[in-house]
């Protein structure tokens, strides 16, 4: 090719490289105080998202805090010790990280409430291996539960599950989320408080 | 027209049928991978699928999903199984299934345009349902060998929201003995023991498992779930549920000390390849399912059609052997896929070549319609007329390709073992044999008291 056409050939292969580079996937960040606030307000599946388990913590937490055993914490004499167990996953979904992340949520609440004293989930789980604790399943178990749970002092400890009715159709799939959040008294194993939230999602045309 | 010009319009309409016949179908792009696992070089499968796929390594996730793509990542999910990446494999399985419920969900209007002009693969892909209760099965499988419990009742729950479609909306494919039995397992192992009877109920549908009698009796005498299967097994009595071959017991035995519960998955599914019969006998079989007036035919320059039928896998094992410690132990079918992918091929079949006769009359119609504008031309015609109709029709068929579209890397056979054993370190071997000879795996396990492992041999071939 002769050298003068050589620049206006590099700057057309350049002008039509541009737009096919701009065309290809690229990472966005999103959320408040960024340059795409709503990323998050879209559903992208039917599984449980951060949008989806704050806005049923949110109902939750504020249904704890409005509560009559809320207000008996606040009016005890001593901060009351609570620790906080896993959320059990009853859904048709892979969520434990999320519910792990939800209970982190939690314990930031009642934490920075000032109202109860928390103790670290770490030194919970300390404690679940000390008694043997080994399968999964057993770390939902209420016995198990109560028996660490007065070892670390506890008077409460805060737990609950997330369950679900999932339905399927050859064009709509919808999942029915409910959320329940619990209070039991470890001395009695009784029920202090319990609240619940809803959330559906569903995949339709 | 002469003669002359006529041989080479037939010719270049040879050409062009020769040209669709040997253009790329799914299974002629994923059969390196088959090539590669029926030599047992499951790596190759790996990296051949991954070619398919466009990705480099099994780590990757595609970032752009076609039509192929579920597809392509359940078959490695199937290679990464047999290779024991169980994480990874369960980790396609739950990619694929989310994309394939978008594809099953989503409305496909130029699909469904394109797939009475040019080809079903056209359309989206929708999961059959076998493969759609597979899915699921292989992913509790995954998690159970990861000693998962919550995620394989994840997936158990998700196993069972498919089958109960099925069973309401088509209980003649509502299948799955093997996602049933698994579920079962899953549940008894969580202390769930009414969940797990109703499971078993549902995989004792399919077939007698000799080796639930103990559970179940067990689990009966406490839960008192009970259906119509469970009361015909229990009432046949324990028989010699678990034990070594020859053995018998007389009444349900005891909770074991720990448990192995052996899967070995031999072969593969049948797949669909292209295949070429001539329209008489075409007609003859989809006559029910044609669109359109099949005599504008027999001006068709093409006089076969084209559709996918289905091929055996040439499996080398169709079964088993298994010894734990020295001692042999019986292996149970659970469910022969090979069997029920053709079961269900062979109710769709009239339909695929009804469908692909009605597109042959639909290019015989736009070629008469060339035909007839050629003939307007003021010079031969005749000749551009023909020339016309070869051009649109031939253009037409090479755009045809047989949909081939399959989960091709689905064992065939899948067998079960429960060996109750006293807790600690076991030798377990396992041979998967058949006509191809034999393939020996040796594995070592520790069970703890009270618990379980499970052991799973993949052969895919």
């Amino acid at each position: 090719m002769p050298t003068r056409l050589r620049a206006p050939a590099l700057l057309t292969a350049l002008a039509l490289t541009i737009p096919a580079a701009a065309c290809g996937p690229k990472a966005v960040r999103g959320g408040p105080g960024t340059e795409n606030p709503n990323l998050d307000q879209g559903a992208m599946s039917t599984t449980l998202d951060r949008k989806d388990l704050q806005d049923l913590m949110k109902v939750n937490m504020d249904q704890l805090f409005a509560s009559n055993w809320w207000a008996t914490m606040r009016s005890a004499p001593a901060r009351p010790v609570v620790a906080i167990w896993p959320i059990k996953n009853e859904t048709t979904e892979h969520i434990d990280g999320q519910l792990d992340t939800l209970l982190g949520d939690i314990e930031t609440q009642l934490v920075n409430s000032g109202v109860v004293a928390v103790v670290s989930r770490e030194r919970q789980a300390e404690m679940a291996r000390e008694v043997g604790v080994q399968q999964n399943q057993q770390i939902y178990d209420g016995a198990y539960a109560a028996q660490i749970s007065k070892q670390i002092g506890a008077q409460y400890y805060v737990t609950g599950k997330v369950g679900v009715v999932d339905e399927y159709m050859g064009d709509e799939r919808r999942v029915q989320y409910t959320l329940y959040m619990q209070v039991l008294e470890v001395e009695t194993s009784l029920l202090a408080y319990q609240t619940k939230s809803e959330r559906s999602k569903a995949i339709v045309r | 027209m002469t003669s002359a010009p006529r041989r080479r319009a037939a010719a270049a309409a040879t050409l062009l049928l020769a040209g669709a016949l040997a253009c790329a179908t799914y299974s002629d792009r994923t059969q390196a991978a088959r090539d590669a696992a029926q030599a047992g070089n499951l790596e190759g499968g790996e990296r051949a699928i991954n070619k398919a796929l466009g990705l480099h390594k099994s780590e990757e996730l595609p970032t752009k999903w076609k039509s192929e793509t579920g597809l392509g990542l359940l078959e490695r999910a199937m290679i990464l199984h047999a290779l024991g990446h169980y994480k990874l494999s369960s980790r396609d399985l739950t990619a694929a299934e989310k994309q394939l419920e978008l594809l099953d969900i989503a409305r496909d209007g130029a699909g469904t345009l394109g797939k009475y002009v040019f080809s079903d693969a056209s359309t989206k892909y929708k999961t059959p349902p076998t493969e759609k209760l597979a899915l699921n099965a292989y992913n509790m499988l995954n998690y159970l060998a990861l000693g998962d419990l919550d995620g394989a009742k994840v997936e158990a729950r998700r196993f069972t929201v498919i089958r109960r479609y099925y069973a309401d909306h088509d209980p003649e494919n509502a299948h799955g003995a093997f996602g049933s039995y698994l579920a079962g397992y899953v549940f008894e192992r969580l202390g769930d023991e009414g969940e797990a009877l109703r499971y078993y109920e549902e995989a004792l549908q399919e077939r007698t498992f000799d080796q639930l009698r103990a559970p179940i009796a067990r689990m009966h005498a406490r839960a008192g779930v009970e259906g119509p299967r469970i009361r015909a097994l229990l009432a046949e009595g324990t028989g010699s549920a678990g034990g070594p071959e020859g053995g018998s017991a007389a009444a349900p035995a005891p909770a074991p000390e720990a448990e192995l519960l052996v899967v070995l998955n031999v072969g593969r599914v049948p797949y669909k390849v292209p295949k070429r019969i001539p329209i008489g006998a075409a007609v003859g079989l989809g006559a029910a399912y044609i669109t359109g007036d099949t005599t504008v035919l027999e001006h068709s320059l093409f006089k076969v059609v084209v559709y996918p039928d289905l091929a055996e896998s040439g499996d080398l094992f169709d079964h088993g052997r298994l010894a734990v410690d020295g001692q042999s132990y019986p292996l149970e079918l659970v469910t022969d896929m090979g069997v029920e992918i053709a079961r269900e091929y062979d109710e769709l079949r009239p339909k695929i070549i009804g469908a692909a006769i009605s597109r042959l009359i639909v290019r015989a119609v736009a070629a008469e319609g060339a035909r007839a504008a050629g003939k307007q031309s003021k010079n031969n015609s005749g000749l551009v007329g023909f020339l016309a109709a070869a051009a649109v029709e031939g253009a037409m068929v090479a755009a045809d390709k047989p949909d081939t579209r399959s989960w091709t890397m689905l064992p065939a056979r899948v067998y079960v073992a429960r060996i109750p054993l006293a807790p600690g370190h076991h030798v377990v071997t396992l041979d998967a044999a058949g006509p191809g000879g034999r393939e020996g795996r040796k594995a070592e396990v520790d069970i703890p008291a009270g618990g379980f492992a499970v052991l799973d041999v993949t052969t895919l071939r």
